[in-house]
């Protein structure tokens, strides 16, 4: 971060970044628990986690006003309009992160009152996969870490296909047992929030480069010209 | 300074020359030549006098800037006092120097003492302890409040939310004295933090307390309250009911009166086992029950718990599979090992589907442990309920597990009995289904 002589803006800058690194931990925790959840049929965790997300939407609306107010009476330029910028962005990635983690737990309440599946399908992997990712996204954002941003960048491709044999899995255990479409459903649900919730970090990750690097790496193929 | 005593000596060494050549003129008029000479003269003397003073003062000066300089370099060394008459100026300003030099080497150990103690305290809590300034950079992060955090580094002076992204944190550090908000970290531990005090303006000291083993102390004793109330209440209302029944003339009617009598001596049994149970604990948790510590046969320890069982296995149709190497020898009490394989066995019997199985197995794991494994392939236990299955009336499935006639302190009182004997024992799932109690022992050493 650019010194400034303002020391108000400086402040007010080092609140925006510490808010959005707290939600995006919140972020990470709601996943977590609504794993626990999921494993561990536990009605009241994934409850909670539900009504824990009006702390997600909560922070949104606070983070963006915060944002908004140093655009606003700050003018900033340069290195820090593109962190505010970059932050109005992040923090709706964060709260749609939010969103589906709630979605998780609603699943997890859902399966919890049908009978377990005989076999284990491992959505602990992919789980693990995407909460590494995230907390190394979180990491990037708060050290500036552009090179640790692209590595996330491009390990988004192993969630994608980890989501797909997972998805093939489930589909063949309908194809073998019909009777058990009822509790493969969520499942696929939670396959799939898992997976959008891997999209949005990989925004995250993208929206870190361009902070740190004044360079757009969306929509681009990894390795052109950023 | 020497420089420009040097010239403020040149110029009264011009001076001198000055007043020496006029006061000549005036004392031998006429004479010009004579009276410049004089004047040249009294100035070189001014000049090769003053530079005699001066270097003498210069010496002096290195002398004791040399001395303050190896002693900031080493606080230990003392200031030398150069040998002078006391109101000699050089002499007070070593003395001065050496006085502010002593002090500031006193002040500086004491601060070096006061940065190693809090250390020390800071080290030793096992509360975290985070000290933050008002930019919220990290002053202090002891070994606990890494440990809690998963931080493996010292950062002193980066920001911490470099380090710590969880949100309460961030809400204390702005809050006031004595705040403090309970949080569940990732890794699934419950955390209080509370703002200790504020310091050096804006900094702030915030205390952290791993709070998952109390937490979970609090929830196993109110369901521990709720549940042997539970547990006791039911054969007395049995026991009750029956008892009014028999009084309000259902004696006169033989064959009623014998299932109301049957309902209350299942009844009163059931409440002795638990008294028995619940003894048997308190006698544990106290330390009285005195466990012999001797080579025990496992093979003879498993046949005659199957004893104990197989009219349970026989009405359910379970078939029960053992495998226990002839020669292991584990150490322990062979009263309170058969009170373990009677209760891990009948339990595997009684939880398993009908016309299930189970198996006994036991092997050596290292040179000097032995672990015993009963398996069954019934429905088996959700994750939520294995680990707290070994808490006292703790049920699973309530309905069911009274069905088949436990008291809810079997597997408490496994567990007591196996710590007891230096021992282990731990529940995971069975593949494809079905639970696994494993218990582990020290293995005897045969001569």
């Amino acid at each position: 971060m650019n010194a400034h002589t303002n020391k108000e803006f400086e402040q007010e800058l080092r609140t925006l970044r510490e808010r959005l690194a707290t939600m995006g931990e919140r972020a990470a925790t709601q996943i977590a628990l609504a794993m626990k959840a999921l494993v561990d049929q536990d009605d009241e965790l994934a409850r909670e986690v539900i009504a824990n997300d009006m702390h997600m939407d909560r922070d949104e609306n606070e983070i963006d006003e915060l944002a908004l107010q140093i655009l606003a009476t700050r003018q900033p330029v340069a290195g820090d309009l593109r962190f505010i910028t970059m932050g109005l962005k992040f923090v709706v990635d964060l709260e749609r992160i939010g969103d589906l983690a709630a979605g998780i737990a609603k699943r997890a309440l859902e399966l919890n009152r049908l009978p377990t599946l005989d076999s284990r399908i491992d959505l602990g992997s992919l789980a693990n996969l995407v909460q590494k990712n995230l907390n190394a996204a979180l990491d990037s954002f708060v050290k500036r870490d552009a090179d640790r941003a692209t590595a996330v960048i491009a390990a988004d491709i192993e969630i994608d296909r980890m989501n797909a044999s997972l998805f093939s899995a489930l589909l063949a255990h309908v194809a073998t047992d019909p009777a058990t479409v009822t509790r493969v459903l969520p499942l696929t649900s939670v396959c799939r929030y898992l997976e959008r919730i891997g999209d949005h970090v990989k925004n995250l990750s993208e929206q870190v480069v361009y902070m740190v690097r004044a360079r757009d790496v969306r929509h681009r193929q990894l390795g052109t010209k950023g | 300074m020497i420089r420009r005593a040097r010239f403020i000596a040149i110029l009264v060494a011009f001076g001198a020359a000055l007043i020496a050549a006029l006061v000549w003129r005036f004392v031998a008029p006429g004479n010009a030549v004579h009276a410049w000479a004089v004047g040249l003269g009294a100035g070189v003397v001014a000049l090769v006098a003053s530079e005699i003073v001066l270097a003498s003062v210069r010496a002096t000066l290195a002398d004791l800037a040399k001395s303050v300089q190896d002693s900031a370099r080493d606080t230990s060394r003392p200031i030398p006092i150069p040998d002078a008459p006391p109101e000699d100026e050089a002499r007070r300003l070593a003395e001065w120097t050496g006085f502010l030099a002593a002090d500031a080497d006193r002040s500086h150990k004491a601060l070096a003492r006061e940065r190693v103690l809090l250390q020390a305290v800071a080290e030793g809590l096992t509360q975290g302890v985070i000290a933050v300034d008002g930019d919220h950079k990290v002053e202090l992060l002891n070994d606990a409040a890494r440990g809690m955090l998963g931080v493996t580094t010292t950062p002193v002076g980066e920001p911490l939310i470099e380090l710590v992204r969880i949100p309460e944190v961030f809400a204390l550090l702005d809050s006031e004295q004595n705040a403090s908000a309970e949080v569940q970290l990732q890794s699934g531990h419950r955390t209080l933090i509370r703002v200790a005090r504020k310091w050096g303006g804006e900094g702030r000291v915030l205390l952290l307390e791993d709070v998952t083993a109390m937490r979970h102390l609090e929830r196993v004793r109110r369901d521990f309250v709720a549940n042997v109330s539970h547990e006791l209440r039911t054969p007395v209302a049995v026991i009750r009911a029956n008892a009014e029944t028999l009084l309000a003339g259902a004696m006169s009617d033989p064959k009623f009166a014998t299932r109301l009598v049957d309902g209350l001596h299942r009844n009163a049994e059931r409440l002795a086992r638990i008294i028995a149970d619940l003894l048997d604990l308190a006698r544990l948790d106290a330390g009285q029950y005195r466990l012999e510590s001797v080579p025990v046969a496992l093979p003879t320890a498993v046949t005659q718990a199957l004893t104990a069982v197989e009219t349970a296995a026989a009405q359910r149709e379970v078939k029960v599979a053992v495998n226990v190497p002839e020669d292991l020898v584990v150490r322990g009490d062979a009263k309170a090992l058969d009170q373990i394989l009677v209760n891990l066995i009948d339990n595997a019997v009684k939880y398993t589907r009908p016309a299930g199985n189970v198996w006994v197995e036991a092997r050596s794991v290292s040179d000097d442990g032995v672990r015993i494994e009963v398996r069954d392939d019934g429905p088996g236990i959700s994750a939520k309920h294995r680990e707290r299955v070994f808490e006292r009336f703790y049920r699973a499935d309530p309905s069911r597990s009274r069905e088949a006639g436990g008291t809810g302190l079997g597997l408490s009182i496994v567990k007591h009995l196996a710590e007891s004997m230096d021992g282990k024992v731990g529940v995971a799932p069975n593949e494809p289904t079905g639970s696994t109690f494993w218990l582990q022992l020290p293995k005897a050493v045969v001569a």
